[in-house]
């Protein structure tokens, strides 16, 4: 009973605006004291923050998300759009599809899909309107491109699901490698669909000569760097995610020194806003711990286990209806937010029903990918509303399009699972 | 006044507020430079592991004892004054200005206690450490009250910041004026950051 109560409050806490995770640590507070009274919850919350925020493991968020302050700051990944426009801007909707191969080179270097929204927010959306683009076609294009970085490795929220669903980050990051480029695939099919169906919404760009084409590579470097020293060093088992998040932030403020763009004010800004964002999900995680505990005490996870094992049914229809409920809270909460929460409830289930983890966690982000653009709280649209001055409307109007058939790709997923584990089964070990 | 907190510039209150503010603005900027430490030592320890054989020995304890804790605690309340701490805030679409100042109010009267609790209670460990001079079983032998009052520090101003809130929202709720401003709606343009 107390379980209802406690998790009722927790909802009504989340439902009047309380961060996540004080949210989280008042009720699981409250909880432990209800369960195990006062020397229960102060024995938890006098160890568990400390403990849980030292964890080594926990590092490679940081630097992740250092490693994206860096690439925006040294402002490498505006020129990857012109040099996908330059390649296939003269094919109908081409710079559409520059959108997409610009959102997914971001994402191979950064793991931050906020980050990778206003990036191409900033770059894609004028020269889509200087062509003449219908703004819902390139508003719609721009924030589901910006997801990509979410599933392309390195990615943020990749390495917190490995971590709170202890299942081994390299594997998962190789994992998002092939529905990372599926998912780039089915943005760019979706377009060529739109403008097929509405040739005006699209005009076609000029031509390049291949010399042209040619010079725009010289963005390939520094990315190519960053993905070797990030991906490429897990996937030949050289270093470990936590080395390699290391090793990515530090080649990113190498570029970032080679751009010239590291001064005092730009450097401390970027730690700065590394740290808070850092601070925002180690809070969450920390709190979930104070929480979980509550949770364990009660034996609310196997509960939950049990019911669903006796309900007699098929295990892909529990999996469709967990992943409605992902589709449910992507709507309304933050995608990290989400994965904390659900995670540590969530994966004993799908484990049970006998699902691979690493399969799961990259289906979770394709759907929090979905969730970034669905309203009301689709975040990757007001970044782009914002940075192209766009109204809302008109963003999400253009991304209900790229929301169906991202739905066909993860029915597509749940059907081959190879697709997903085939990648990481090659690893070196 | 936007997302900008409009606090008035004279009084106890204000006078808190600035208080507080300098005092984070100044553990902010060590938590950031604890996070480029990170990202040197972690460079250091791999590079020197593959190329001469020979890691980093203390860089696992330092990490795991000062750097990550100090990330953490001491950019813990600046992170609520940024308004990062991620909230689900779709209610607040939907309801007028005194009801989103009352909301406020009441997160932040609930989450007070059970940071003041954490911090009060580490913070008498941190003494009897400190007083014991106890040292950790690790190869470094570190003190362990340089480690632990991590958490009380932190905590402690995100308590300090959390009471100050609340006055702050209900002497707006009370008075009708924007003595504390309200937090950006991340369903709105402005919250997009």
């Amino acid at each position: 009973m107390s379980t209802f109560l406690i998790t009722g409050l927790l909802f009504a806490m989340l439902a009047i605006g309380m961060p996540v995770g004080f949210a989280l640590v008042t009720t699981g507070s409250l909880g432990l004291y209800v369960v195990g009274g006062w020397d229960a919850m102060v024995g938890v919350l006098t160890t568990t923050p400390l403990s849980s925020a030292s964890s080594y493991e926990l590092i490679s968020v940081p630097l992740f998300i250092l490693m994206a302050e860096f690439v925006i700051l040294s402002g490498v990944a505006e020129n990857l759009f012109k040099c996908a426009a330059t390649w296939v801007g003269r094919v109908p909707g081409g710079l559409a599809m520059a959108t997409a191969l610009a959102g997914a080179g971001f994402g191979a270097i950064s793991g931050s899909s906020t980050a990778s929204a206003a990036t191409l927010s900033s770059t894609t959306m004028p020269a889509m309107l200087k062509q003449g683009y219908d703004p819902k076609l390139a508003g719609g294009v721009v924030a589901i491109s910006g997801t990509l970085a979410m599933l392309i490795p390195p990615s943020i929220a990749l390495v917190l699901y490995g971590i709170i669903a202890d299942v081994s980050i390299s594997q998962l990051l190789v994992g998002g490698v092939i529905p990372g480029i599926l998912v780039t695939l089915t943005i760019m099919a979706t377009v060529w669909v739109l403008v097929t169906l509405n040739p005006s919404s699209a005009p076609v760009g000029r031509a390049y000569g291949m010399a042209e084409k040619f010079r725009s590579l010289t963005v390939v470097g520094p990315m190519l760097f960053l993905f070797m020293a990030v991906t490429g060093v897990i996937y030949s088992g050289i270093a470990t995610p936590t080395e390699a998040s290391g090793l990515g932030a530090f080649g990113a403020f190498l570029i970032a020194l080679k751009e010239r763009k590291v001064n005092p004010k730009t450097f401390i800004t970027a730690l700065v806003h590394a740290s808070h964002a850092s601070c925002m999900i180690i809070m969450i995680i920390v709190c979930a711990k104070v929480f979980g505990y509550y949770f364990t005490l009660t034996q609310s996870t196997q509960a939950i286990v049990h019911w669903v094992g006796s309900l007699q049914v098929d295990r892909l229809v529990v999996m469709v209806f967990i992943l409605f409920g992902y589709l449910v809270l992507g709507c309304v909460m933050d995608q990290v937010a989400i994965l904390i929460l659900t995670v540590p409830i969530v994966l004993p289930l799908v484990k049970s029903l006998g699902f691979d983890p690493v399969w799961f966690g990259v289906i979770v982000i394709v759907m929090a990918e979905v969730g970034l653009v669905t309203p009301p709280v689709g975040l990757n649209v007001f970044v782009v509303a914002r940075y192209a001055k766009r109204p809302l409307g008109e963003i999400f109007a253009g991304v209900w399009p790229h929301v169906i058939s991202h739905l066909v790709l993860v029915a597509f997923l749940v059907s081959f699972p190879s697709i997903i584990l085939w990648l990481p089964s090659k690893m070196s070990q | 006044m936007n997302a900008a907190e409009a606090v008035s510039e004279s009084g106890i209150y204000a006078s808190l507020r600035r208080g507080l503010d300098l005092v984070d603005g100044g553990l902010i900027f060590v938590g950031s430079l604890m996070l480029f430490a990170l990202m040197c030592l972690v460079v250091a320890d791999v590079s020197m592991r593959y190329l001469l054989n020979s890691p980093v020995q203390w860089s696992y304890e330092v990490i795991s004892s000062y750097l990550m804790p100090g990330l953490f605690f001491l950019s813990v309340s600046h992170t609520l004054r940024a308004h990062s701490h991620v909230a689900v805030d779709i209610l607040h679409n939907y309801v007028g200005r005194q009801t989103r100042y009352a909301f406020e109010v009441i997160a932040c009267v609930l989450a007070a206690p059970a940071f003041a609790i954490c911090a009060w209670m580490a913070a008498g460990i941190t003494l009897h450490d400190f007083q014991s001079s106890a040292v950790s079983s690790s190869g470094l032998a570190l003190p362990t009250w340089s480690v632990s009052m991590f958490l009380p520090v932190g905590f402690g101003l995100l308590s300090l910041r959390l009471i100050l809130y609340s006055v702050g929202y209900l002497m707006s709720l009370g008075s009708g004026r924007n003595v504390l401003a309200l937090p950006p709606i991340s369903g709105t343009e402005e919250g997009a950051e």
